[in-house]
């Protein structure tokens, strides 16, 4: 699990300046009179689940970092996925806060060691990963992620959970708009020259990733307690989400 | 320069640090508004009220099988009324299972560390009992 707090002032200072790139202060913390234990309880481990989800893509992206600044990928480039990184890294913090106010996570073991990708294999160049990373982590994974995060918060219906949901989806959305800049580098100069073979293939690789995320965020969502505090969704609430965008 | 000179620049360094006053708040984020105007040219579409709108047309299709492991699993976590190791290894309570890609690998990629992250602590009666 994450530590939070720190002794260390000057560590804090990066700990608050890193509070300032959030579009909107985080809301407050809910009233948990409303709900019932069941739903609160639901909702902490969805939550908690969270933790590790916006922890995992803090590890991916800083991987993806390494291999564009060896890969001497434009500065521009370097800037946004710095900012993703420390974005996913607020996203952590403020999902372990929502896990607080429900109720603390004292008796979990919420283990986020080792949580990123497999090892490079040596047949991978650091090009084909960085393109892997770039397509099928930002541009497929956090696409999709606006889907399901949409849902979400249209069925949430206590105020500070849904704020927190809104937030998360605001970032997420530029962050999907970020990868298609990014996979536009792989069209050029020696990234597109050290990716081609995968690159030929990338497209039916994509619609795979997007099929199958699809296919478990749709298995998830079978209702159930915590609705209304980010917990659950029903097949419909994601169905019709997808159905808006493609009619 | 000596270890002892270093020393004392760091420590400088420290201090200008500590006493320095705190950054003003940088310019970033746009509000959401703007961030929707500036997006890439094929971005995923709308932003707060609406979904995106960049997917291809996909079906659902059924989750592929995992691959069998090839090393020996781990202990099973600890359950408490829920489910593990449905879906792709996560807990969930019952009755809910929140959508999320934690535990989701490349396809190609998935492997014996796709275990469950979030789960239960023993209580202190049972790790305390005698087998």
């Amino acid at each position: 699990m994450i530590e939070l707090a720190t002794d260390v002032r000057l560590l804090s200072r990066f700990v608050d300046d890193l509070g300032r790139t959030a579009p909107k202060p985080m809301p407050s913390r809910p009233v948990l009179a409303a709900h019932a234990t069941e739903d609160v309880e639901a909702a902490r481990f969805a939550w908690a689940t969270r933790i590790s989800d916006e922890y995992r893509s803090v590890a991916i992206f800083a991987e993806l970092l390494g291999l564009l600044s060896d890969l001497e990928a434009p500065f521009p480039a370097l800037c946004a996925v710095q900012r993703l990184i420390g974005d996913e890294l607020r996203h952590t913090q403020m999902t372990v806060e929502v896990v607080d106010w429900l109720g603390g996570s004292s008796d979990l073991e919420i283990d986020l060691r080792d949580v990123g990708l497999p090892p490079r294999r040596a047949s991978e160049t650091p090009a084909a990963r960085a393109l892997r990373i770039v397509a099928r982590e930002i541009v497929v994974g956090e696409e999709e992620s606006i889907f399901a995060l949409a849902a979400y918060r249209n069925a949430t219906t206590d105020p500070a959970i849904r704020g927190v949901l809104e937030q998360i989806l605001t970032d997420e959305v530029r962050h999907a708009a970020a990868g298609r800049a990014l996979l536009a580098l792989f069209d050029r100069g020696e990234l597109a020259r050290a990716t081609s073979e995968l690159r030929a293939k990338l497209p039916e690789l994509m619609a795979a990733d997007r099929a199958d995320l699809r296919a478990h965020y749709l298995d998830s969502a079978t209702g159930g307690p915590g609705r209304a505090l980010g917990a659950c969704l029903e097949r419909a609430d994601l169905e019709a989400l997808w159905q808006r965008v493609l009619v | 320069m000596s270890r002892f000179t270093n020393l004392v620049v760091v420590l400088s360094l420290a201090a200008c640090e500590t006493a320095a006053p705190t950054q003003s708040a940088p310019v970033f984020p746009e509000p959401a508004s703007k961030i929707e105007a500036t997006k890439a040219p094929e971005p995923p579409a709308a932003i707060a009220e609406v979904a995106p709108a960049p997917a291809p047309a996909v079906a659902p299709v059924k989750p592929k099988a995992v691959p069998k492991k090839t090393v020996a699993p781990e202990p099973a976590p600890v359950a408490i009324d829920g489910r593990i190791g449905e879906g792709k290894g996560a807990y969930y309570p019952p009755g809910c299972r929140p959508g999320s890609r934690m535990m989701c690998r490349w396809r190609e990629d998935v492997d014996e560390r796709v275990v469950p992250r979030v789960t239960k602590k023993p209580s202190p009666e049972t790790a305390t009992e005698s087998p």
